[in-house]
């Protein structure tokens, strides 16, 4: 049901930014699941165990933190190019453009 | 062979020379300096036919692309990311990848958690200061005056340090110039008696030329020079690091071969050593210098024991010993034969004829001592800590920490009040994440293989940045380029500095003076005092770092810290939560600041160093973050919600 013309409507650009900061948090979230987790159990073992080796570094670096720097460099590349709004900034309200 | 009327063997001072600078090192820091006037002269006539304030400490809101993303990188990335992080990616292994692995979320968080609602906002309040737009967004003139105290005062702090940090870059840079040699002379004839106990007429001159440098070009030019300098002090980064790593993966044969030598190697025992002769040292004395390596037979086995200096041991006319100085003795046999096997005679350049080393205590590390593949395994080496270099709630600690960190610091904040449209933050987000892979991973494989290829220097580990571009060049036969690879730290600090100068300046200027003393003040009395103000910091900055302060990487992340629990839940509460209060918003900054403060108090009073307490091994930036939310939280309910006007005005259609 739309808002009746009393009503007041949040800003479009509050709206946006706040789903995009959930967005981020959550990629946030998941980057810390899966370095730190992968490289508490790859990577802190005894020393003297054999380290396989996957492009010349220790794999769990490999895995557990080169692929998903990787992986959060895409998704950085996509968040800023693709799923940002473009909202309007110097002009509040009616002139906000619509998402992207 | 006479080097300052001391004896030096020939190798020896061959060896000294090649860690010093070069002719190539002096004309790329002129040309580089250079161009950052000529980006100063530049910005200053901008300052023409527009609105002072703004265009002085915000660039007129106009920021593209590539300043943006640049000047956001640059600043971020302090003197520490080139000083510091490469000296403990060199005493600890690979695991500084998992320290350092939170920078692969921080341009998203840094610029994408914020960015669009604090530009919106700055705008609909025409904020020119971070405090600004607390004043506005709270009305409360109290939260704006207690933001900036704490802002100018933890900013101030962290200035020394990068002034110190960037003047023993220059030193590094400069100091094998004869011009340079030449001037600091001049320096210690003409002053010396005025140099405070410890500090050399080098050190000071350093201090004096980057001060010079960095002052003139803040304080003429303002937000746009610094920003467009970013720019330029960016693409040197980045091409330093690049070029850096080319050179060391060739050099060192490829990465796998490195990691394979750093899986062999064990940490090594740090200690001192003195030089003894047996009859009192000639006239001109002797002088064994920094990295001079030296060999003990074993007195037990006979093996060979192989030794190196981490500082320079003078024995002046007629002493028969040398004060103790610092040394590292290598542990691991293929790499004693392998450093051995580099030398021509198969032992190192021998000491002058007299000389004989004694050996004072040699410790070994607390956790790591004598095991193979500690420096490819988590948690590292740690040559004091007996759990390692990052056990696994710091790893934790460290990942929220960066991205906690670099999203709350006002330097940071201040540049998303200052892009010109959305399209500039999304085009500079997705830039800048390429650009923070390209410089922080490559560091971490650089610095694994300067281990291998200049062992030894465990304990001034601060030193590897510019050893490492000296080496790197000298062997490529490319020594004009270690200039441009040692720029790119100095350019680093110099980001850094100079984007907080102005922070300091516009807070005690506008918020302070304009807001709190002079209202009515004219835009000609605004422009002489920020003019003042950055010249004022500048020289307070100049004077504490003439004053070096011990624990300079403790101080920085201590500063880094508290700016970040102080602002960030403060500034994102308030962007993003209609309820939140000027009651919250005061609580969350100065609980989160207090219970912070409170826990490297506590670690003070019970360890009786810098190490902060750590509760459950998490560090003190993450409960006082975690303090700061929760007397936000508590701040808010307990109080009135705020006028619907407010409330209507940041997060309501017009």
């Amino acid at each position: 049901m739309p808002p009746s013309p009393t009503e007041p409507v949040f800003d479009p650009t509050f709206l946006n930014a706040r789903r995009e900061a959930g967005l981020i948090l959550c990629a946030w979230a998941a980057c810390l699941l899966w370095t730190v987790g992968y490289s508490a159990l790859a990577g802190y073992r005894t020393p003297s165990d054999p380290i396989p080796l996957v492009l010349g570094m220790p794999g769990w670096v490999f895995w557990g933190v080169l692929v998903p720097w990787l992986a959060a460099t895409l998704f950085s590349i996509w968040f800023g190019l693709s799923f940002i709004a473009d909202d309007a900034l110097d002009a509040p309200a009616d002139e906000t453009a619509s998402h992207a | 062979m006479l080097e300052g009327g001391l004896l030096i063997p020939p190798a020896l001072a061959q060896e000294l020379a090649t860690r010093s600078g070069s002719g190539g090192a002096l004309v790329v820091f002129l040309l580089y300096t250079l161009l950052v006037f000529a980006l100063a002269w530049f910005a200053h006539r901008m300052l023409v036919n527009r609105s002072f304030l703004s265009e002085y400490f915000l660039g007129s809101r106009g920021l593209g692309m590539v300043a943006l993303a640049l000047t956001f990188g640059a600043t971020s990335a302090s003197a520490g990311s080139f000083a510091g992080f490469p000296s403990l990616i060199y005493a600890h292994g690979w695991v500084l990848a998992l320290w350092i692995a939170s920078y692969m979320i921080f341009p998203l968080c840094g610029m994408g958690l914020l960015g669009k609602r604090l530009n919106q906002v700055a705008r609909k309040t025409n904020a020119i200061t971070l405090p600004d737009v607390l004043r506005e967004r709270f009305e409360s003139p109290m939260l704006a005056l207690i933001s900036t105290l704490l802002m100018a005062f933890m900013l101030t702090v962290y200035l020394i340090p990068q002034f110190t940090l960037a003047t023993l870059i220059m030193e590094q840079l400069l100091g094998g110039t004869a011009l340079f040699q030449r001037a600091a002379l001049g320096l210690a004839t003409a002053a010396g008696s005025f140099l405070p106990d410890g500090v050399s007429a080098e050190y000071a001159l350093g201090l004096l030329v980057f001060a010079v440098l960095v002052v003139a070009y803040t304080t003429f030019g303002g937000f746009r020079a610094v920003v467009w300098t970013d720019v330029l002090q960016g693409f040197v980064m980045i091409v330093g690091v690049l070029l850096m790593l080319g050179l060391a993966l060739t050099q060192v044969g490829g990465l796998p071969a490195a990691t394979k030598r750093l899986a062999q190697m064990t940490p090594p025992r740090l200690g001192s050593v003195v030089f003894e002769t047996t009859t009192p040292a000639p006239a001109g004395g002797y002088r064994i210098p920094t990295d001079a390596w030296f060999t003990v037979p074993d007195s037990m086995s006979g093996a060979v024991r192989l030794f190196r200096t981490n500082q320079p041991a003078l024995l002046t006319e007629g002493l028969l010993r040398s004060d103790a100085v610092s040394a590292v003795e290598i542990t691991t046999p293929e790499e004693i034969d392998h450093i051995l096997s580099r030398f021509s005679t198969g032992a190192p350049p021998p000491l002058p004829a007299p000389v004989h080393p004694r050996l004072l205590a040699m410790t070994e590390y607390t956790y790591g001592a004598g095991q193979r593949g500690v420096y490819v395994t988590a948690p590292g080496p740690s040559a004091t800590d007996a759990q390692g270099f990052l056990p696994l709630a710091l790893a934790v600690s460290f990942f929220v920490f960066w991205a906690l960190s670099g999203t709350g610091q006002p330097g940071n904040m201040i540049r998303l009040m200052a892009f010109d449209n959305t399209r500039t933050l999304k085009r500079a987000l997705a830039s800048l994440s390429v650009y923070f892979a390209l410089i922080y991973f490559p560091l971490v494989v650089i610095f694994c293989c300067a281990r291998v290829l200049a062992p030894g220097l465990d304990q001034t580990p601060d030193r590897i940045m510019p050893v490492m571009a000296f080496l790197l060049t000298q062997e490529a036969h490319v020594p004009w380029l270690a200039g441009l690879l040692i720029a790119a730290p100095f350019a680093a600090a110099m980001s850094t500095v100079d984007s907080f100068m102005l922070m300091i300046s516009s807070s005690v200027v506008h918020d302070v003076y304009q807001h709190t003393v002079n209202p009515a003040a004219t835009e000609r009395v605004i422009k002489r005092m920020s003019y003042a103000c950055t010249l004022v910091v500048g020289i307070v900055a100049t004077i504490g770092a003439l004053y070096p302060p011990k624990f300079l990487q403790y101080l920085i992340v201590f500063t880094g810290g508290g700016l970040a629990v102080a602002f960030l839940g403060p500034v994102a509460l308030g962007l993003y939560w209609p309820r939140f209060n000027k009651a919250g918003a005061l609580s969350a900054m100065i609980g989160g600041f207090l219970a912070y403060l409170a826990l490297y108090v506590a670690g003070f009073l019970l360890y009786g160093g810098t190490s902060p307490v750590r509760p459950l091994g998490f560090d003190p930036l993450i409960w006082g973050f975690a303090a700061s939310l929760a007397f936000a939280g508590a701040g808010t309910y307990l109080t009135a919600p705020p006028p619907q006007r407010l409330v209507r005005t940041f997060f309501y259609r017009a």
